[in-house]
């Protein structure tokens, strides 16, 4: 993979080992996780990864939440978690750094073998569904009660943690593509201030943006992320195609050829994009004009950014807009102790209400997983300040899960990655590359269909 | 002038190679020491004009790098230690000792050269597991205590020594234990330098084991430390990110440079190869 950046010459400082992570661990692991799924009936009951209980909270209930989100976040979540522990007498929760989505869900396999598994997990949109069709996820929905209800939730957002009408997890952090634009550029270029239309309108604008000269150097339209196929979801859509219709891998057909192909030209044809290594900072110096990423950016970018930024809608194409929604949830292994998981319940209504939802939503740019939290008058107030952040929830209403093969059948994932990064980089041939993705994932799927068939499909 | 010119060219070949290692240190070290605006701004400024260590606190504000450090130093100094003691005295069964089998265990040993750690990752993840070792310093330590590259390195330098010497020592009265240790071990310096400081990098550096194997903020080391300045879909700060690298980074390149002259020694001495 090349890359074309000052921040792809950061690469080798990276300490992230995901990708090598990812291909060991799946490798392994996941023939093996369907061995390890209860035979029915009740759950086996596994241990609880070790930690300690500080003196001060000596005779309490221990819960161990392995957490993806690092950074700043962690600090956040940490705090949170103080507060919980503080707020009552009976639970110590110990937060366990993990890293990031990939890495939650790799140990999480590597612990299912072992027999020792946290309480509560933070797992990504696209990690969960595979767990929940082994078997190892708890069903939530019977721990709802008293005064926090399903009906708290966002009802987009609870539908899409629910599997036939049952709750296996429960949104947050969660997000949406958003469109950024560099406000500044925008105006001294002389378009107008708003995202564009359509993706043929941002072909037009990206002549006129080509090359521009901002603080003296010439920009960019767009910079794109190698390591991450959820924008392509949406492109696709937006093109009137799809990865998958249940199990039949589409991800071949004309109309996701030409979603790729549209990238493919911006970047090679119009020499107008670039494949990144840090596609969102690039965004954040003004190197380029626009850049889709994730809502979960918004406050960061906000804060590093020495323009003003202005976000909107993805653009739509022929098949109108594509829009996939992202980012975490809790959830509850189903093989904990059954006293712990009503107790990792209760954490989780801890950090979905109150104060900690609008600290959340407003620390990270992720939307606000409860009603509650939207209608708060923090939150409008912040809406007022900056209708940055109400973006997303209004595109949250065209917004839908990413498709079954996507969420079900790992090698997706890794295909998919594989695909973007020859066509931005080595301006490989879309329809090439994605015929060989859709054989492979083709040949993946027909493992899972049967499962898939008989605990998803409607 | 036909002297001087090739040595310009040798002169220039040198410098650049010099560059290619040199400027990403360069640029770890600058990076750390800017504030975020500075480091994120385009065209990239090579010579900070505002200095801070704010980045260095932030870095230790999101991460305990005192305990990660500690953590490091057990784990990997110990690591160390059983490393060369264990590599030393196999090496010296394989080079001087005649037992049964010592052929088709030398094989064996050279094939676990060639398995690929991610292979035996999920065995030693749930081996350490059934030992009630996860989250421990003995967990973090065991699985890598044997070393196969260091066993043949040492192995093969120990071929080379002159066999009268051993000989000599042998009809002079001394055991193996004190052939190892009083002729073998003075003997083989570089070498035994060379292996104690390939590993200790190697333990010091390592992510995927001690991610997976530990769990509480306690027990962590260096280089997860750094996982905890990355966030999951959000900006990136690249000022605490590099500096807590820089940390992280800066103990081995202190005994790299220390131990550097040994190791020339001890490469260049593993080459001149003796059966």
């Amino acid at each position: 993979m090349t890359t074309q950046s000052a921040g792809g010459f950061l690469h080798s400082f990276r300490p992230s080992r995901r990708g090598l992570l990812t291909g060991a661990a799946v490798a392994i692991a996941l023939p093996l996780l369907a061995s390890c799924a209860p035979a029915g009936g009740s759950a086996q009951v596994f241990g609880q990864p070790a930690g300690k209980l500080p003196s001060q909270y000596e005779g309490r209930r221990r819960i161990v939440f392995w957490n993806p989100w690092g950074g700043e976040n962690n600090e956040r979540i940490l705090g949170y978690v103080q507060e919980f522990n503080d707020s009552q007498d009976e639970i110590y929760v110990e937060a366990q750094l993990q890293e990031g989505y990939d890495g939650t869900e790799q140990k999480f396999l590597a612990a299912l073998q072992a027999k020792e598994v946290p309480d509560v997990i933070g797992l990504g949109d696209m990690s969960w569904p595979r767990f929940y069709l082994n078997d190892t996820l708890e069903p939530l929905g019977g721990y709802f009660g008293g005064d926090f209800t399903e009906d708290a939730i966002h009802p987009v957002l609870l539908e899409e943690g629910k599997v036939r009408g049952e709750l296996y997890w429960l949104s947050y952090g969660r997000s949406t593509p958003l469109f950024y634009y560099n406000r500044d550029a925008f105006s001294k270029i002389g378009l107008p201030d708003r995202a564009p239309e359509t993706w043929d309108e941002l072909r037009e604008w990206g002549k006129e943006i080509n090359g521009f000269s901002y603080n003296g150097s010439p920009m960019k339209v767009r910079s794109y992320s190698g390591s991450d196929d959820w924008y392509i979801q949406g492109n696709i859509w937006s093109f009137g195609g799809a990865i998958s219709r249940d199990m039949d891998i589409t991800v071949a057909e004309a109309e996701a050829v030409a979603a790729l192909e549209f990238d493919r030209a911006l970047i090679h044809d119009d020499k107008a994009a670039y494949l990144s290594e840090d596609f969102t900072g690039d965004f954040a110096t003004g190197m380029v004009a626009t850049v889709t990423t994730s809502t979960g950016s918004l406050t960061g970018l906000t804060q590093n950014a020495q323009f003003e930024i202005g976000t909107g809608f993805l653009p739509k194409g022929p098949g109108g807009s594509g829009v996939p929604t992202g980012g975490g949830g809790l959830a509850i292994p189903k093989n904990a102790d059954p006293e712990n998981k009503k107790a990792a319940f209760e954490f989780m209504k801890f950090l979905s209400t109150g104060s900690r939802t609008i600290d959340w939503t407003l620390g990270t740019g992720y939307m606000p997983p409860t009603k509650e939290a939207m209608e708060s008058p923090e939150f409008q107030t912040k809406l007022k300040e900056n209708p940055n952040y109400g973006v997303s929830i209004e595109q949250l209403e065209i917004a839908k899960l990413p498709d079954p093969a996507r969420r079900f059948v790992p090698e997706t994932i890794q295909e998919l990655r594989r695909v973007i990064q020859a066509v931005y980089a080595d301006n490989a041939d879309p329809a090439t590359e994605l015929g060989k993705a859709a054989a492979t994932i083709a040949a993946a799927a027909e493992s899972v269909k049967p499962q898939y068939d008989a605990k998803v499909k409607a | 002038m036909k002297r001087i010119l090739p040595r310009i060219g040798t002169g220039a070949g040198l410098v650049a190679v010099a560059l290619v290692f040199l400027v990403p240190l360069y640029w770890l070290v600058r990076s750390s020491l800017m504030p975020n605006e500075q480091i994120v701004a385009w065209p990239p400024k090579l010579i900070p004009t505002e200095f801070t260590l704010e980045n260095f606190a932030r870095a230790l504000e999101l991460a305990p790098f005192g305990q990660f450090a500690l953590n490091s130093v057990i784990v990997a100094g110990t690591s160390t230690l059983l490393n060369v003691a264990i590599a030393v005295c196999t090496a010296y069964a394989f080079a001087f000792l005649d037992f049964p089998f010592k052929r088709a265990l030398f094989l064996f040993m050279l094939g676990a050269l060639m398995v690929p750690g991610h292979v035996t990752l999920l065995v030693n993840y749930i081996t350490i597991s059934n030992l009630g070792l996860l989250n421990t310093y003995a967990g973090l330590i065991l699985p890598g205590v044997a070393n196969a590259m260091a066993t043949f390195l040492l192995r093969q330098h120990f071929l080379g020594i002159a066999p009268e010497v051993l000989e000599a020592a042998e009809l002079d009265g001394a055991g193996h234990l004190r052939r190892l240790w009083a002729f073998v071990l003075p003997m083989s310096r570089p070498i035994v330098i060379t292996v104690a400081v390939t590993t200790l990098i190697g333990e010091w550096n390592g992510f995927v084991w001690p991610l997976i194997a530990t769990n509480t903020v306690e027990m962590r080391t260096m280089p997860i430390g750094l996982m905890y300045l990355r966030s999951v879909d959000g900006f990136e700060e690249w000022g605490p990110i590099m500096a807590g690298t820089l940390l992280v980074a800066l103990p081995m390149l202190l005994a790299f440079l220390f131990a550097q002259r040994h190791i020339v020694a001890g490469f260049a001495g593993a080459t001149t190869l003796r059966r």
